[in-house]
This record gives structure tokens, C-alpha cells and sequence, in this order.
């Protein structure tokens, strides 16, 4: 072929797709030239990995398109990222953020606003891709003064997992609303170390992404809070306290070893090789669990679920996540990246992923229709309805019992978390492995808030 | 001693050529100059002035105010952290060279016999050194030193002791290991060759007797390795106190900020917290203390060594 | 030379114990190779397995997995700055020996120090450095990069190995009339040539094993092996069996290199005094 009747087929090509989706402004420019690439970050979860094996489909449906992943674990995708828009670099067009980070980069003018895009959409595009379809509350959490600035790729609420066949062994059962003191008493019973099997797993590695999702559910549901409305330090405060020893305890005396070093990954393969009779994390782990080939097949047939523990109060005491994909402010390419962004997180997606993958790989948590699905239903027992009512209820802007100024589950919606946070986790890790005390600890975190709120503090 | 030892060009010896010019080979150095100058001097000048500033990528409404020495001030008179990531620094420095050296030495003497097979075993010896430390850390924490799966904790039941979670109960132990584990080998390359520079006659005599040996090993092999010794904690003394990929993978520093050195301590406070004046600041704090030891290293080092 | 007949009972108990001190030494790494030929199920039976059913799974999945591009992006980063730092490096160290001893030392203090700064506090500076003239997401960022990296120790090393050559012969040579290049290309280059050799191997291997610039100044162009090896590794749990046929390829080069360059590494990385 030579080159002018290569071009003209591009052309051709272009045309067609612009025809298609009537995305008139990218018509004439995009015509004359070459393939855009669309350089995409991506965190190496499981449901991710799959959006990068279908990712050849969405280049044949989209020719002129050519999307390039960078996928790292979550800490370094993270540090990746805020250093590449921070900057201005502008090498990523999409990229894979959480509702913690949405509305704050929003504000920072470092990713755009979707809704313009939303708006130019025709008809036809509007109803196949159902933008109402979408999950409220996760919407609610990726948007910034009222407009969407990313759309999640799948969301997820916290639960608890547990072994039936270990429960009914000892005569317990697992009730569907059960309480901290009642998981409390069944890990008790459950921890065998000379069988290698914990009463419980626990999230204990630090970081703010690590240890302290649960935890925080946990400060959230005995009564604590971060700050009270004054933007005073809450943390050493008699619930936060209770918590923490809560939480440290069970870990300390049920968990698994070296408890204070588990992240859900370890977690996760601990619970999937059977070496826990309990394990509270994502609704998105409990689903990976599911997923035949993930866990022992004797552990997959008896695992149950139960919604998150509650204490004090229900509020905040399950989180909630989405990973979701926003479009870089400095991309060059925004209608090529608005065209993946609505693939990737379209109805017809998930279809694809159920017919290519099976209806238990399917993302899970972003759009109400699969709830409704009676295959989806089948492959994630008692779990579908877990999780959406779950994500349900899940109320960043009342997460804890008394009245605060932040929103936020498992997190404090202001930048100076991401630094706060961690020094927390990382006090919190200490005490679960011993070498500071639930006091110490709590001390040296509220002393932390003090410096990061008032602004005399570094940083 | 010395004597032992083929005189060598020592610096300076060729810095005139007989009639007294400067000779040209005084200038070659310069590319190396310049380049390191170009390629590090100016991001750590960069560093130096965002360490006297304040800057947060996570918050560029706050702009980037210049704050004089309050970055240093915090790191120095504010902040716990910093003064334990100081002392996990030299912790983990001083534990790796010293039981390296050990190591090394037992090694470089047992692999200085003749004995059949001792290319093969040399050549399996360095291998540790060779590999990536991100996969050396990936090995140690998941297949050694993980307590419910970890090969170590799995020997230790075999002879009935119940192994504790190494990472979180003996964290600085566990990271010296894994440093060991790899500069051991460079540490026994080094002291290998000091050994195989060593007068035929002497090594001979290590045939002797026992008591003779140990005359010997004191009296003679150890004042011969001194300089080798001396490279071996120089060279490796640089390389450790940059650890940072095993802490990263193996610990996170953690628990609590047991494991934190300064190197992961940078990293946090840049890419955890995005604070890079903050992190800019330690940065400069640690040049300036590598250059306090290595000097001191120095001058603790006798004139025949390079500097 | 008698030396055969005083092999004793000792001796041959001293030789059983060095092969298993360097055995147990090396198992880390040689557990690693055979986890890698296990399937996912045997990686994490305890206790552990000596013998099991190999399969190449592992390897055929790392291999469908992009791997070759991350290895010639690897080999670009590490020859690149080898080569460069070996010319630099070498041409240095032969210049300090004709340096006055205090401007030889300080200059040689001054290059080794720049390797002390902790990695993670410039790397944000080179980074926008680096945007500002486009060369993020290139092999040019790494071989710029490696090259600083690796030079303090080669020139350290040449350094050395030129150092070893006795005065007297250059001295000679220059009574024979040899101008500055025939001393330099005719008498400290053989003698020095495996020694230089062995610094410009290990420079390789420590370009081909860095992992923090790598993964922050790369994207989609130039990313290194290491880079790979950390995005298989927090994925679903712990994929330990695929993970370790990943470790084992990306170590394959640097151990073949340490071990073909191995009389060299044995002679190189001292500060002289070797013959």
C-alpha cells in the first residue's frame, strides 16, 4: 500500500468513527493525522490487568486510537502520577485515581472536568453509555462542585469474610449485622496457631491506603473522629483510644504473624490458602476471592459474608473506594482520552468483561444493572447484595457519629492527608506489632494533626 | 610492610614531565568533572534551594514561599523521625560492613585454598551480588523470612523452634541480612584479591600447625589486608547507606518507623507526603553527613590508600 | 612441589565445609530458580518441596508479557552508560595520576561524594530537569543518569589499576620518546585493559539493576526490567512461582556477565596493590 492510500484509508477510518459518534470537533484535525496514543496509569489490580487484556477491542472499535498502559502498584503509581501532573510534565492523558484524590486534584485544576464532554454527547451516545445508571453515592465522591471529574472503573465497601465450615466446627454462627465485640469473641475461638489458622486478618502494614481504611471504620463505628468542628485534634480522645486498643488487640493476640507487616495483598493469599477463619476488607477482595483459580477450592466453597462490624454507632463503619479514571488537565488528546474513559466504564464493557471473563470478574460496584443480573447474582452470592447495599449506605459526608468539618470514610478529604495519614498508619502499624503503646501512638498522632492543620507545620 | 607491595605510581609523581610543563594528561580529567558537575551538582543546587522553601505538590495554591531554615530547623530540632532514621542509618551501615567483613574474610580464606571445584565455587559465590535488590528483597520477604510460608521460619521448626515474623519482630535484623546477603560477595571479592597478593611463602606457611596459624593470621595476614579491608568498608559503606529498595519492599520502613533510614525517610516525605522542600532539606542533611563519615573514614585510613 | 601430599583428613573437612557454607550461602537464590519451575499451588506447600512436576508456565507467561521490549530497553540503559563511563572514567583515573596529590585527592573525594546524595532527594529535580528538555520516557534520561551514577566507581577503579603500573615504565617509555597518547594507548591500556574490563561490567550491572529512576523518569518508551518486575509484584496476592521465572530472567544477564567477567571482578575493585 503506498502511503497516500494509507492515509486515505486512516482518513477513512477517522471519518467513520467520527460519523459514528458524532464527536464533530475532532473531525477534520483528527483526519490528517496519525494514531493518538493515549498514555493511560493504571494500578496493577486484577480487574485492571483484564481492561488491559480487552484493550485491543477498544482499538478496533476505535481506529486512530492507540492506548499505552503504565501499570505499577498502587505507592508508586500514586507518587508517579502527582509528580507527573504536578508538574505539568504531561505525559499521562488518563489516569487511575481514587475519591480521596478526585475532588482535590479537581480543585487543583489538574484534571478536567468531564461535564462539557458529557454534554456534547448525542442522544444515542448518552443513552448507550447511561451515565445515570452510574452508582449515586460513587458518583457523588468523584465529582467537585456538582460535576463529574472521573468515572469509576469499579467501587467498592468494606465487609467481613469468614470460613463456614470453621463456624459451624465450633458451633458458631455468623450473624448477617454482627458487632466488633461479637467478632471480637468469635476470633477467640477461631485463632488455632497450631493449625496456622488466625482468628482473624487485619490489614497492619502502614500507609494510608493500608492499614488505615479499616481502622478508620473502626474509629468511625466506637464513636471517634479526626477532627471535631473547630479543626481540633481528635485522635487521642477516649473513643479513638477504645479503637485503636480494639483493633490492636484483636491483631495483636488473633491475627496472623507478623500481622503488623500485612497488606491486603498478603491478607488475601493468607485467607485464600485458608490460614484465617476471618478477614474484614473490600467488597472488591471478597469478589476476587470468587473468581475460581483465586483461592483453595475448599476455601472458596465455605467462604460466607457479613456486613462490616459495627460498635457505637453504623455510621462510617464501611467504606468507600472507587478506582477511577480522570482525564490529565495538560493532555493533549481530551476527546481521544473522553472516548476511552466512556469505554472503559460503559455498561457494554462490563458485558464484554462477563462474556470474555465470567460473570465473577466482572468490575464490580460502579452500575446498578448488574445487581439485577441473575448471572451476576449467581456468581456472587449473598455478596452482590452485600455490596450494593453497602455502597449503598455508605455516607462520606456523615461519616462519623458526631458532627466534623471533613468528609471522608476511611480518609479526611484535605491534601494534607496523604502526609498526616501515613504518619498515623505508620504509629498505628507500631502498635500492632508492639514497639509503642495505643497511648504513645495516639499521643504522637494528634501531636501530628496539630502541626498539619494549624499551617505553622512544615509541611 | 609496604615493601611487600610493587611501587606503584603514587599521584603526583608525573605532574611535571622532565622539562618541567604542565603535562597534558593533567587535563583528562575534566569530562568526568564537568559531566558530574552538569549532571549532579546542579539538582543538588536545585535541591538546596527547595530545601528553603516550602512546597507541597499536593496543595499549589500555597505556591512555593521561601521559608530560610525552617525546613532544616523542623528535620533537626521537631521531628523524632529524622533523629531515628540517623540512627537506623548507621545502624544498618556499621551492622552490614561489620558482619560482611566477617563473612567476606571466612570466605576469602576458605576460598583461597587450592580445592578441587574452586573456580565453580567462586563464580557461584559472587551471584548474590549480581542480582537486582529489588528481586533480592522480593526473595527474602516472601520466600525466606515470611512467617507462615518463609523457608527460614520452616528450618527453625524443623529443629523445633517456633520462628518469630522476622520483618516486624527483628526488622534492622532482617534488612542487615539481606544487605549482607548481598555485599558479602563484594566484600569476598575484594579480600580475595588482597589474599591472593600476598607473598606465596605466607600462604604456604598457612599449612602449618594450629597455633602457628593463628601467629600468622594475626600478625601477618591481617597488617597485610589492612588496605583491602580499608576499600572494603569505603566502598561498601557508600553502598549501604543508600539502602533503600529492601526497605521499601521488605518493611516500609516499619513498623512504626523502625526500619526508616534516611534514604526511605527522603522518599516518604517526598513521594508519600509530596512535601519536597521537606525532603529536599534531608536530602542535603545526608550529603553533608556521608561527607563528615566518609572523611572521617578518610582520615582514619593510612596515606597508601588512594586519598 | 609436594603440595598434593598434604592433603589430610583436615584438609578434605575444610573443603566439605567450604562447599557447604557457599551452598548454603547461594540457596536463597538457587530456591529462587526452582520456584520458578513450580506451579502456583507447590510454591506455598509447606513444608516445601524439593521435587515436584516442572512446568514452563511460568516462563511462557513472563515471556507473553512485553518482556523482551523491557530487556532491549534494559540493554540500551546499561551498555549506554557502561560505554560512557568507562571512557570518562578511565580517562579520569589515568589523569589523577598526573594530578599534584592534594588536587588528585580532593578531585577524586569530590567525584566519589557525588555518589552520596540520597537517590529519592534528586530525583525530583533531574526529573523536571529533564521535562524541561524533553528527554523524559527516553533511553538518553537513563544512559544520562546511569552514567553519573556509575562513574565515581569506575574512575575509582581505573584509577587504581593505573596506579598498579609502576613508574618506572612509563618513565621508560618516555625515554623511548612515546608523546602522551602512545603512553596512554600503548602502556596504561593493555596494562590496565582487564581491569577496565571488569569496571565497565559492573557498571552494567548496576544500571541494569536500578529501579528508583528507572520507574520514576520512564512511561511507556524506556522503562527497564526492574520496572517490569515491580509491576508483577503486589498484584492478586502473591504470584510467587511467576514472579520468581521473572526474577530469573532479569538476573540471568548481570550473573552471566559477573560470571564471565569473574577473573576480573576477582582482580578489579581493589585500590592496587595487585599484580
Amino acid at each position: 500500500m503506498n502511503t497516500r492510500n494509507r492515509l486515505f484509508g486512516a482518513g477513512l477510518g477517522v471519518t467513520a468513527v467520527v460519523s459514528l459518534l458524532g464527536v464533530a470537533a475532532v473531525g477534520p484535525i483528527a483526519a490528517a493525522k496519525a494514531p493518538v496514543v493515549i498514555t493511560v496509569a493504571m494500578v496493577n489490580n486484577p480487574q485492571m490487568l483484564q481492561m488491559e487484556k480487552l484493550t485491543p477491542i477498544f482499538e478496533r472499535t476505535h481506529p486512530g486510537i492507540v492506548v499505552k498502559y503504565v501499570t505499577l502498584p498502587e505507592n508508586i503509581l500514586r507518587a508517579k502520577v502527582t509528580e507527573d501532573v504536578a508538574t505539568h510534565a504531561g505525559k499521562f492523558d488518563v489516569v487511575t485515581i481514587g475519591n480521596y484524590e478526585t475532588p482535590i486534584w479537581a480543585k487543583n485544576g489538574w484534571i478536567r472536568s468531564l461535564k462539557p464532554f458529557f454534554s456534547e454527547m448525542t442522544p444515542a451516545q448518552a443513552k448507550a453509555y447511561d451515565y445515570a445508571g452510574l452508582l449515586k453515592p460513587v458518583m457523588a465522591s468523584l465529582s467537585y462542585k456538582g460535576q463529574p471529574y472521573s468515572l469509576p472503573f469499579y467501587a467498592e465497601s468494606s465487609l467481613i469474610m469468614y470460613r463456614k465450615d470453621l463456624f459451624k466446627a465450633h458451633g458458631l454462627t455468623m450473624p448477617l449485622h454482627p458487632t466488633w465485640q461479637q467478632i471480637a469473641h468469635f476470633a477467640k475461638v477461631l485463632n488455632d496457631p497450631k493449625q496456622g489458622i488466625a482468628g482473624i486478618l487485619l490489614r497492619g502494614a502502614p500507609g494510608w491506603g493500608m492499614n488505615l481504611a479499616p481502622f478508620d471504620t473502626v474509629i468511625n463505628t466506637f464513636g471517634g473522629e479526626w477532627f471535631n468542628m473547630k479543626w481540633q485534634p481528635m485522635l487521642d480522645t477516649p473513643p479513638v483510644e477504645k479503637a485503636l486498643a480494639f483493633y490492636v488487640n484483636l491483631d495483636r493476640k488473633y491475627g496472623a504473624p507478623g500481622a503488623a507487616n500485612l497488606g491486603w495483598q498478603q491478607c488475601l493469599t493468607l485467607f485464600g490458602e485458608g490460614k484465617g477463619a476471618m478477614y474484614y476488607d473490600a467488597t472488591s477482595i471478597a469478589s476476587d476471592m470468587l473468581i475460581p483459580g483465586e483461592a483453595k477450592p475448599s476455601v472458596r466453597k465455605n467462604i460466607g459474608f457479613a456486613y462490616a462490624p459495627v460498635a457505637v454507632t453504623p455510621r462510617g463503619s464501611h467504606w468507600l473506594w472507587s478506582w477511577a479514571l480522570a482525564m490529565v488537565q495538560d493532555s493533549p488528546h481530551p476527546y481521544d482520552a473522553f472516548q476511552y474513559l466512556t469505554w472503559a466504564t460503559s455498561p457494554q464493557y462490563l458485558q464484554l468483561v462477563a462474556k470474555k471473563f465470567g460473570w465473577a470478574s466482572v468490575p464490580p460496584g460502579t452500575r446498578g444493572f448488574i445487581y439485577q443480573n441473575p448471572n451476576y447474582r449467581k456468581a456472587n452470592p449473598v455478596l452482590w447484595q452485600i455490596t450494593l447495599n453497602s455502597i449503598d449506605t455508605a455516607d462520606p459526608t456523615h461519616p462519623t457519629l458526631h458532627p466534623v468539618p471533613y468528609t471522608g470514610i476511611q480518609y479526611v478529604e484535605i491534601p494534607q492527608f496523604e502526609s498526616l495519614g501515613n504518619s498515623v498508619s505508620n504509629d498505628v502499624s507500631a502498635a500492632i506489632a508492639g514497639t509503642m503503646t495505643v497511648k504513645q501512638a495516639l499521643a504522637k498522632a494528634a501531636q501530628q494533626e496539630a502541626r498539619d492543620v494549624s499551617g505553622t507545620g512544615k509541611y | 610492610m609496604r615493601g611487600l607491595i610493587p611501587r606503584a605510581a603514587v599521584d603526583g609523581d608525573l605532574t611535571v614531565t622532565r622539562g618541567g610543563r604542565r603535562r597534558v594528561e593533567t587535563l583528562l580529567h575534566w569530562p568526568t568533572t564537568l559531566y558530574l558537575i552538569l549532571v549532579t551538582q546542579a539538582p543538588f543546587l536545585y535541591a538546596l534551594w527547595l530545601s528553603l522553601h516550602s512546597w507541597n505538590l499536593q496543595m499549589p495554591g500555597l505556591g512555593v514561599p521561601f521559608v530560610g531554615l525552617e525546613n532544616y530547623a523542623y528535620d533537626l530540632f521537631q521531628d523524632s523521625t529524622f533523629w531515628i532514621s540517623i540512627l537506623n542509618t548507621f545502624v544498618i551501615t556499621a551492622g552490614t560492613v561489620i558482619v560482611m567483613l566477617i563473612l567476606g574474610f571466612v570466605f576469602a580464606l576458605l576460598l583461597n585454598r587450592r580445592l578441587p571445584g574452586r573456580g565453580l565455587l567462586r563464580t557461584l559465590l559472587i551471584i548474590p551480588f549480581l542480582v537486582t535488590s529489588a528481586v533480592t528483597a522480593v526473595l527474602w520477604k516472601d520466600t525466606l523470612l515470611n512467617p507462615t510460608y518463609g523457608m527460614v521460619n520452616y528450618l527453625l521448626s524443623v529443629v523445633g523452634i517456633h520462628g518469630p515474623p522476622w520483618l516486624t519482630n527483628y526488622g534492622l535484623v532482617s534488612i542487615i541480612a539481606m544487605n549482607v546477603w548481598q555485599w558479602t560477595p563484594f566484600c569476598f571479592l575484594i579480600l580475595l584479591s588482597g589474599l591472593q597478593a600476598l607473598p606465596e611463602e605466607v600462604m604456604e606457611g598457612a599449612q602449618l600447625d594450629g597455633a602457628g596459624r593463628v601467629a600468622l593470621f594475626r600478625h601477618i595476614i591481617v597488617p597485610q589486608m589492612v588496605r583491602y579491608i580499608e576499600v572494603a568498608v569505603l566502598l561498601g559503606s557508600i553502598f549501604v547507606f543508600q539502602t533503600f529498595g529492601k526497605i521499601y519492599i521488605g518493611t516500609g520502613g516499619g513498623p512504626g518507623v523502625a526500619t526508616t533510614n534516611l534514604s526511605y525517610y527522603v522518599y516518604r516525605v517526598a513521594f508519600l507526603d509530596f512535601s519536597v522542600g521537606g525532603a529536599a532539606s534531608l536530602g542535603v542533611i545526608g550529603v553533608v553527613l556521608a561527607f563528615v563519615a566518609v572523611q572521617l573514614l578518610f582520615r582514619v585510613f593510612r596515606e597508601g590508600t588512594a586519598l | 612441589m609436594s603440595r598434593s601430599r598434604g592433603r589430610g583428613l583436615g584438609t578434605w573437612g575444610l573443603d566439605a565445609l567450604t562447599y557447604f557454607l557457599v551452598l548454603a550461602f547461594i540457596s536463597p537464590f538457587l530456591w529462587m530458580v526452582l520456584t520458578s519451575f513450580k506451579t502456583e499451588v507447590a510454591a506455598y506447600t509447606i513444608p516445601p518441596l524439593i521435587f515436584f512436576k516442572a512446568t514452563l508456565a511460568h516462563y511462557a507467561s513472563v515471556f507473553a508479557s512485553r518482556f523482551w521490549f523491557y530487556f532491549q530497553n534494559s540493554v540500551w540503559a546499561a551498555v549506554g552508560s557502561a560505554v560512557l563511563s568507562v571512557i570518562f572514567g578511565t580517562l579520569a583515573g589515568y589523569s589523577l595520576l598526573y594530578l599534584s596529590r592534594k588536587r588528585a585527592s580532593g578531585l577524586l573525594f569530590f567525584i566519589i561524594s557525588t555518589r552520596f546524595m540520597p537517590v529519592a532527594a534528586v530525583v525530583l529535580p533531574v526529573y523536571m530537569v529533564l521535562t524541561q528538555v524533553h528527554l523524559l520516557d527516553t533511553h538518553a534520561a537513563l544512559i544520562l543518569v546511569y552514567t553519573a551514577m556509575d562513574l565515581p566507581i569506575v574512575t575509582w577503579m581505573a584509577r587504581s589499576y593505573f596506579a598498579d603500573i609502576p613508574t618506572e615504565i612509563f618513565e621508560a617509555a618516555s625515554m623511548d620518546g612515546a608523546g602522551p597518547v602512545q603512553l596512554i594507548s600503548r602502556v596504561a591500556l593493555p596494562l590496565a585493559g582487564p581491569g577496565l574490563w571488569a569496571a565497565g561490567l559492573l557498571a552494567v550491572v548496576f544500571s541494569w539493576n536500578e529501579f528508583f529512576f528507572a520507574v520514576n523518569i520512564t512511561y511507556t518508551q524506556a522503562p527497564t526490567l526492574p520496572v517490569l518486575v515491580s509491576s508483577f509484584m503486589t498484584t492478586q496476592g502473591l504470584y510467587w512461582a511467576r514472579l520468581s521465572a521473572l526474577d530469573t530472567l532479569v538476573v540471568v544477564v548481570p550473573v552471566a556477565l559477573g560470571l564471565i567477567a569473574q577473573r576480573h571482578l576477582v582482580r578489579g575493585l581493589t585500590a592496587g596493590a595487585l599484580r
